[in-house]
């Protein structure tokens, strides 16, 4: 597995553009111009892009609760380029994902020393730092009040050729675009990543560290690695929350955000890449689904997440292919 | 200067009692309770029901707040963490089923208690003065009910049966296990001493601070912070903790403005947690 | 090609190593030997920099590689196995055995997860040479069963095996034959003789005394922390203060 599979993506990536291409053109028709429901995928989309990159923190073996610290980063990156310092969204966006990755990494070398609970206490910790910040420097991020009306997202020309045009005020579609290619570009990337060799050796690190180092892994460079593309792409995710919403709070991203966040990844599986895609959509679609109870929502869809741990600790997904694997077994039978 | 270190050893006294509870938790079930601050927002309303609503007298409260909480902590052991700790040994797992308690608790704390903040009368009157500073004679009661709590669960835990077989059962629980000791009914009591603390110390404070049902994430956080600074599963440490944690943050809100405080805290506690990674009193990780 | 000189590492107030000093050439198989809290794997440790000493110095191929960090100490060619069975628990054997190529791959982090050619060439390298591995230890069987599900005695060849695919010149074998029965030990000092003439030298600490005087070249007695006595085997069964260390054993025990 380890790196033998070199010549085998291209049939799962010709599969993927296929899904891809399905996604694109299914959901807007399905959702028949309803801008509730491509709200809702939109959002979901990604939320799964921002949650890959804790699934690879847990991959290395750490519990990171400093996402939604560094998307806020991301979403201040974003806003700060596009209202103070005029510079284009696109160009923005992927520099919210460096901002935040090279913060990661100046705080990750120290951090990642720690393990298990200290681990997961401290990213905590970063991700209160991280909206206390906001709150402590008004002069650049407007403290409480939070930066508004930030504008939509301009054209994206090169050599005059117009490649993605500005967004229109109020359309729905343009954000259910992007965010679908954030999400795809974020798994391809992910399970690029997974199934390489490098894959390998993060899966290595958060079985035996020592183990790993002793065979000349250089186990602190993988590490910081691995926490800078979380960082990015809790950057980038940021970065895009804030030009959907056109504003960022100290509150846009908090604690809580950094528990779903992990909470999608375990739903889905800890195993699979795509496990963090599926945990969004199971939960959010219930949460969506669950909108009719009102002030019950979120004490049912909590409970929900607690029988979800309860019955099925290992993620939908492990379910889904002990299923599978009985079938096979009862087949051959 | 008296007075920031007065303030500072009513919030410690409190907090220890916080940084306790969450150290119990932990050195027997390694379990990291994420629900705390959540526990110790209901011991505050519990208090304000039983004192203001009820009527009856604020240790009354007092005392409901450590069994209710208590219970609560006994049922969450029960039928939440015990049967996952059965069947998966990863502790991101039981680490997430604490936060989805902490997210359950506080959602349901919101339908039943509102979003109002709630306080109780004050538990007694007048001013206190110690070297020219002046603290309300409420405080005062706080820091020697709070210090009289301590003392009492230390005593416990060193004194009595049940405390060393929570002792011994945090050091090694199979050898506890061996010697005959119901592991089952005895991990389940100290889980909810652990949350009984949590409810004690939200009960206690109400009658300084008032409490609201958001309350509980920021108090967790502190918890974290104490026992990071103590370190994990050693009691001495979360008692230290509490007081480290007491005077840095009544020193801050006296010089920095309002949200740099805990800004501060925070770099403080990142930078010395990469010089001494177990705390000040931690072992070293297995 | 390794010099150990003054080599001293105190623990708080216990010095679990006090002022060793050896030196070994390529090809001869040593062994440390001790009585249990001796400082033999405390020894292994510094050499191979998971402990910084107090004092001394490693030398390694006339480089000073003193506390240089585990994976570097790796990158020149020492590797160590561990005392506890240590092993990745959900890999299969052949995937732990290739990530022992991680260190040799040239292509770049991004070139191995775009595929670029060059890494191509490393995965297939590194393929070839799991499978010598795999042969050479036996294990071709083995090769898909996931590490977790593997008995005791193969788990200790597992972990010769992965540190065998680093492709150290110094293999520093920590009680190797560690729980094994006499039949299993016995293929374990053919395997170590194997490895020597591969050209890898191992270093052993061992406390079956019958495969150590059958196996060494040279022994090594460390008590207490210091060494008491080095020499061939035949030379360290004479020696009064070996004897004397292993106070109340009995002569068979030293494999007389
Ligand atoms: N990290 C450590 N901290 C404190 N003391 C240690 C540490 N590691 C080892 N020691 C102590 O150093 C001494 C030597 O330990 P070491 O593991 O090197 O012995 P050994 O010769 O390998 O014994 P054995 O044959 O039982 O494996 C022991 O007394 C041990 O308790
Ligand atoms: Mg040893």
């Amino acid at each position: 597995m380890a790196g033998g599979s070199s010549h085998s993506i291209a049939k799962p990536i010709a599969l993927g553009v296929l899904i891809a291409l399905g996604y694109f053109i299914a959901v807007p028709l399905l959702s028949g111009g309803s801008g509730y429901v491509l709200n809702v995928v939109t959002t979901m989309a990604a939320v799964s892009f921002i949650s890959f990159g804790v699934w690879l923190t847990f991959a290395i073996g750490r519990i990171n609760l400093a996402q939604a610290g560094f998307a806020l980063i991301g979403a201040y990156v974003t806003a700060i380029s596009v209202a103070h310092l005029g510079l284009s969204f696109w160009v923005a966006l992927p520099l919210s994902g460096l901002v935040a990755a090279i913060i990661g990494g100046l705080i990750g070398w120290p951090v990642l020393r720690l393990k298990g609970v200290y681990f997961a206490m401290i990213t905590l910790c970063i991700t209160e730092a991280c909206r206390l910040t906001a709150l402590s420097f008004p002069g650049i991020t407007r403290g409480a009040q939070g930066m508004v009306d930030l504008p939509l997202p301009g054209d994206l020309s090169l050599f005059g050729l117009v490649i993605i045009p500005a967004f229109e005020k109020g359309a729905r579609l343009p954000f259910f675009y992007l965010a679908g290619t954030l999400m795809m570009l974020g798994l391809l990337f992910m399970w690029l990543l997974d199934t390489s060799r490098v894959g390998a050796v993060f899966r290595s690190l958060r079985q035996n560290e020592d183990l790993a180092s002793s065979l000349g892994i250089n186990v602190a460079k993988y590490r910081v690695v691995a926490f800078m593309v979380a960082c990015f792409y809790a950057g980038v995710g940021g970065g895009f929350f804030a030009a959907l919403q056109q504003n960022v709070y100290p509150t846009s991203f908090q604690v809580i955000d950094s528990v779903y966040f992990m909470v999608y990844c375990f739903v889905g599986g800890l195993e699979f890449v795509i496990g963090p895609l599926i945990g969004a959509l199971v939960m959010m679609t219930s949460f969506e689904l669950l909108h009719e109870f009102q002030r019950y929502q979120t004490v049912i869809y909590s409970g929900l997440m607690i029988l979800c741990i309860l019955l099925m600790p290992n993620g939908i997904l492990s379910v889904v292919r002990r299923r599978s694997s009985k079938a096979k077994g009862a087949n051959n039978a | 200067m008296t007075q920031v270190l007065l303030n500072a050893l009513v919030v410690g006294t409190t907090y220890a009692l916080i940084a306790l509870g969450i150290t119990i938790i932990f050195s027997i079930m390694k379990v990291v309770n994420f629900a705390h601050g959540q526990l110790y927002m209901i011991g505050g309303f519990v208090v304000y029901y039983f004192n203001v609503v009820f009527g009856l007298p604020f240790w009354f409260g007092l005392l409901m707040s450590f069994l209710i909480v208590g219970a609560l902590g006994v049922v969450m052991e029960l039928f939440l963490f015990r049967p996952v700790m059965l069947r998966v040994k990863r502790e991101e797992v039981t680490m997430l089923l604490a936060m989805g308690t902490a997210v359950f608790l506080e959602s349901l704390a919101l339908i039943v208690f509102g979003e109002k903040q709630r306080g109780v009368p004050p538990i007694a009157t007048g001013i206190f003065e110690l070297f020219g500073a002046r603290l309300p004679t409420g405080r005062v009661v706080v820091i020697f009910i709070a210090a009289a709590l301590i003392i009492a669960l230390m005593a416990f835990i060193g004194y009595t049966k049940t405390g060393r077989a929570l002792r011994a059962m945090a050091q090694d629980r199979e050898a506890t296990a061996l010697q005959g000791v119901n592991l089952k009914w005895l991990s389940a009591m100290g889980f909810g001493l652990g949350t009984g603390l949590a409810g004690l110390a939200g009960g206690l404070l109400v009658a300084i601070f008032a409490v609201h049902t958001g309350a509980g994430t920021a108090v967790s956080i502190k918890a974290f912070l104490m026992i990071m600074i103590g370190g994990a599963g050693v009691l001495s440490g979360a008692i230290l903790g509490g007081f480290v944690l007491g005077v840095l943050e009544s020193v801050g809100y006296a010089l920095l403005p309002g949200s740099m405080t805990f800004l501060v805290i925070f770099l403080i506690v990142i930078g010395f947690l990469i010089v001494r990674p177990n705390g000040i009193m931690g072992k070293p990780w297995g | 090609m390794l010099e150990v000189s003054g080599l001293t590492k105190v623990f708080g107030g216990l010095t679990a190593v006090n002022n060793i000093s050896f030196n070994l050439s390529k090809g001869d198989i040593l062994s440390i030997i001790g009585p249990n809290g001796a400082g033999k794997s405390t020894c292994f440790k510094l050499i191979a920099s998971f402990l910084t000493p107090t004092a001394g110095t490693v030398r390694f191929n006339g480089t000073d590689i003193t506390g240089i960090g585990p994976s570097n100490v790796a990158l020149r060619g020492i590797v160590r196995t561990f005392q506890e069975n240590t092993f990745f628990q959900d890999m299969s054997v052949r995937d732990a055995i290739l990530l022992g190529h991680q260190k040799d791959c040239k292509a770049s982090l991004a070139g191995m997860i775009f595929r670029t050619p060059r890494s191509r060439q490393d995965n297939r390298e590194a393929s070839d040479y799991a499978d010598r591995v795999l042969e050479m230890m036996d294990m071709q069987h083995l090769a898909d069963t996931v590490a977790g599900a593997l008995p005791h005695g193969m788990l200790r060849r597992l972990g010769i095996a992965v540190a065998l695919a680093a492709k150290p010149q110094l293999l520093l074998l920590d009680e190797p034959f560690a729980g094994l029965n006499s039949d299993e030990t016995k293929k374990g000092v053919d395997l170590i003789r194997k490895i020597r003439d591969a050209g890898i030298t191992p270093i052993l600490v061992e406390h079956d005394m019958t495969a150590v005087m059958s196996v060494s070249e040279r022994i090594l007695v460390v008590n207490f922390g210091s060494k008491i006595a080095e020499g061939t085997p035949a030379e360290i069964q004479r020696n009064e203060k070996v004897i004397e260390a292993y106070l109340g054993a009995e002569d068979e025990e030293i494999g007389l």
